[in-house]
């Protein structure tokens, strides 16, 4: 029983690794912008297909066409925000809301119609996975969950240590404030789709490589990432990592007693308890009556 | 807190992020009066507003209204309760015409319930009717019965303040609370507002103002509190407050 | 011919749809990305009965809509305190939800493999007739929800609904329950998907999960803004123009060589999403009427 539980005690924290570099990105949109940005899984399919692309079709080796795949999902986040997001700056979240609905499904699509509907797969080597103590764990997953868990230390010292991470901060908490202290929004919000998108294609080529590649890779977790931020509360881009691990080991420890189809109903299950008893998420700010 | 009292709040503490916006502040309002609220920006009196109408919740002390404590009472119930606010700044109903939006106000309306709303024709008609009545002399009186059919977001600043207390006003209050009403209205419009103030007040109502304007409001005023940094200063008659010391000190005379 | 009828048909179900969700989103400021779940509830009960147990249409559609209404009431209750922000995707994650239970809950629903057999309306008419018959009864049902949605726009309900959209605290402060009245319009307008997934499923005669996306709330959203939520025409308008560019572009590929089916299909959704962004960005108020603008709360500086 208790390797059972250990087993997917670590399947749940590698997952909550992946889901937590984009649940990070998508709260750091919302605060920041104050939307959620429904777009984001295009993000992280982009990145998968062109980092695919590049190792097989152009032949590049591994760490270059993973170079290649986020370098193509700045490059997009960034297209995203200058010729749409920013245009509708000022306007209410509905319509940017609504903007990143429009931008998901020709992305999504757009995926499709270069690619194709098939599943792909990154050409790697299978491996077998590696005892350690209770658990069997695949190389390649403890290689991911160091990875994520190596970004998101990235952030957060971004987040402290450097100078365009405070700005980041600043105009999260009070855009008009930072404004009239002289920052300007224009640099720090490149900067901070920049950083989002890096993170979102960093998971996406994760995913791909752990699992396959498929058009819809990025929004069939969307949701989960959304939840995780939900639940970490949206206000809280570390909450929303925090949040991610939380629903990974729930859901994957609750399959154990509960089909394993519901495995997105019991993370569901989890936020709605949660936001029931806290409306404001696990690490939100309180909400005004 | 004496018998008769209308409403007390009692050490009502509130902090935001770090800073202590209310300090253990205690007011009383009798009933039948009109009681002022003064004091610099920032001291903490829309803060009081929100705790007493129940927009925000008080981090510690108690409500108490017609002798019964309210103090987790959700924001519209207390409205119910005849606690009727105007906001600081105006929150009109921007689509709605000025007429609209003083008919939101009316309570008990037949034509807002589900499914009556869709065949109680004749109540329906009746009750608009009688509201639209209502709603017109409120509007003569305030000097927006011309501007009537016009898009509340669209008026001029100071109309927008005058609608907000007909609006307040057509939800028939036991306690106004009303949050800077002489704002960005013109002088002439502001003194019949104060004398109108004064006429609900002797007719009954019980009236909690926060102004700026402490000519205006001294004269009307039976009772004044005044809110610094959180805490109040001094309390008393209009005459009382004006000659403490402190208040010239910290208030006035600054 | 019948192609023809089924475009009116759909185009239809679309304008009931976008009236319900204008009801929502349009009068009253909710946003309920959620919206097919509600669509599929109906559409499932009304199969489920009709098929599995022999219930005779009516008493299905009925009870199609009750329980659309019954499992909205909750979930309205829940999210609409939450509100604006985490709305949208709490009722999207439902609405993944309801597609999770369709597909997994096989004694229930046959899962993927989708109920078959479903009857049209007036089929003792022989299948000519039924066809006509059916959508004249469409048709019928959606005046009747542009009925029922006018009237209540008109109505001081209405006035309570746009005002709390347009403001909220200031609702609350003259003393109105403003979570009760959303709730009760987010449940009438699931009762509204709820019928128009039953009326679906009874025209295309099988159903099955994949049927009930997201893309169906999407498009949804796309005739509402198409044609300006918040009028009464608008959903309408918008419902028939979606619908003749979805059905208009499956014939497309007769004339384009060059791309490959999957590609065709592909293209049709870029350029929904590419419209959608587009219409937002310039034409927000689409062909006939005015997007809800909230205030931003962001940025509202209070002293």
């Amino acid at each position: 029983m208790l390797t059972i539980l250990a087993q997917h005690a670590v399947d749940g924290i590698v997952l909550g690794a992946i889901l937590a570099l984009p649940a990070l990105g998508l709260a750091l949109i919302w605060r920041v912008q104050g939307f959620p940005h429904l777009a984001h899984g295009s993000l992280m399919t982009v990145a998968a297909y062109l980092a695919w692309a590049a190792a097989t079709a152009w032949q590049l080796p591994l760490p270059i066409a993973i170079a290649v795949g986020l370098a193509s999902a700045m490059a997009l986040g960034v297209a995203m925000h200058l010729a749409v997001y920013r245009r509708l700056a000022g306007r209410p979240m509905l319509s940017l809301f609504i903007a990143s609905v429009g931008l998901e499904l020709f992305l999504r699509y757009g995926v499709v119609f270069v690619f194709g509907s098939d599943f792909q797969t990154f050409p790697l080597p299978a491996e077998r996975g590696m005892r350690l103590g209770l658990v069997v764990v695949r190389p390649l997953d403890l290689l991911l969950a160091i990875v994520a868990l190596a970004a998101l230390a990235g952030v957060w010292w971004m987040f402290r240590g450097t100078q365009v991470g405070r700005r980041m901060r600043a105009i999260a908490d009070n855009a008009s404030l930072a404004r009239v202290c002289g920052i300007s929004p224009n640099q720090v919000l490149i900067a901070m789709w920049l950083l989002v998108s890096l993170l979102a294609g960093a998971s996406g080529i994760l995913l791909g490589i752990r699992d396959v590649i498929s058009p819809t890779l990025g929004w069939d977790v969307l949701l989960l990432a959304f939840a995780a931020a939900i639940l970490g509360g949206i206000t809280n881009p570390f909450g929303a990592a925090i949040g991610a691990f939380l629903m990974g080991l729930v859901s994957q420890i609750g399959i154990i007693w509960l089909p394993g189809s519901y495995e997105e109903g019991i993370a569901f299950g989890l936020i709605a308890i949660v936001l029931m008893l806290r409306p404001r998420g696990l690490f939100g700010e309180s909400v005004r009556a | 807190m004496s018998a008769g009292s209308l409403l007390t709040a009692e050490s009502i503490e509130k902090s935001y992020v770090g800073s202590r916006v209310l300090k253990g502040v205690s007011i009383e309002l009798q009933p039948g009066r009109i009681t002022a609220l003064i004091g610099p920006n920032g001291a903490g009196k829309t803060t009081l507003f929100d705790v007493i109408t129940g927009f925000v919740r008080a981090d510690a002390g108690r409500i108490v209204y017609q002798g019964r404590e309210i103090t987790s009472l959700a924001a519209y119930r207390r409205a119910r309760l005849g606690i009727v606010k105007t906001f600081q700044i105006p929150h009109e109903f921007g689509e709605l015409t000025v007429e609209e939006n003083i008919l939101v106000a009316a309570a008990g309306q037949v034509g807002e319930r589900f499914p009556s709303a869709l065949w109680a024709m004749g109540a329906i008609r009746r009750q608009e009717a009688a509201n639209r009545e209502r709603a017109g002399e409120l509007m003569e009186f305030l000097g927006l019965h011309a501007n009537r059919a016009m898009r509340s977001e669209m008026l001029p600043a100071g109309d927008k303040k005058l609608l907000e207390l007909a609006r307040a006003l057509m939800a028939d209050p036991t306690l106004l609370m009303l949050d800077e009403p002489l704002a960005g209205v013109p002088a002439g419009v502001g003194s019949r507002i104060m004398e109108h103030l004064t006429q609900l007040r002797d007719r009954g109502m019980t009236l909690l103002v926060v102004e700026h304007n402490l000519e205006a409001v001294m004269r009307i005023a039976d009772w004044v509190y005044v809110l610094v940094d959180g805490e109040l200063l001094a309390a008393g008659s209009p005459a009382q407050v004006q000659a403490d010391e402190r208040v010239q000190r910290a208030y006035l005379g600054a | 011919m019948s192609y023809l009828y089924t475009v009116v048909a759909f185009a239809s179900i679309y304008a009931m749809l976008a009236i319900g969700l204008n009801l929502q989103m349009g009068l009253t400021g909710i946003v309920n990305f959620g919206y097919v779940a509600f669509v599929a509830i109906g559409a499932y009960t009304s199969a489920i009965l009709t098929v599995g147990h022999g219930w005779p249409l009516v008493p299905a559609w009925i009870a199609a809509i009750a329980l659309a209404c019954a499992v909205s009431y909750p979930l309205g209750l829940l999210t609409i305190r939450l509100g604006g922000d985490y709305l949208a995707v709490v009722t999207l994650g439902f609405s993944e939800l309801v597609a999770l239970f369709i597909l997994n809950e096989r004694w229930l629903t046959r899962g993927a493999i989708g109920i078959v057999g479903i009857r049209k309306p007036f089929a003792a008419f022989g299948p000519a007739a039924s066809t006509e018959l059916s959508l004249l009864l469409i048709i019928a049902l959606t005046a009747l929800t542009t009925l029922l949605a006018w009237r209540i726009a008109k109505s001081p309900l209405g006035r309570l609904l746009r005002a709390i959209q347009a403001n909220e605290a200031a609702v609350q402060a003259l003393g109105k329950n403003t979570v009760s009245y959303k709730v009760l319009i987010f449940v009438i307008g699931s009762g509204i998907a709820g019928l128009a997934g039953a009326l679906y499923a009874h025209w295309i005669q099988y159903i099955s999960p994949e049927q009930f996306s997201p893309d169906v709330t999407f498009n949804t959203f796309i005739a509402l803004i198409l044609g300006g939520a918040g009028s009464l025409l608008g959903p309408i308008v918008g419902a028939a123009v979606l619908m003749l560019f979805l059905q208009g572009s499956v014939v497309l590929p007769d004339y384009v060589h060059f791309l490959n089916a999957d590609q065709m299909a592909a293209l049709r959704f870029m350029i929904i999403g590419l419209v959608l962004v587009l219409l937002i960005t310039f034409r927000p108020n689409g062909i006939m009427g005015r997007l809800p603008e909230r205030a931003a709360r962001k940025d509202e500086v209070t002293p």
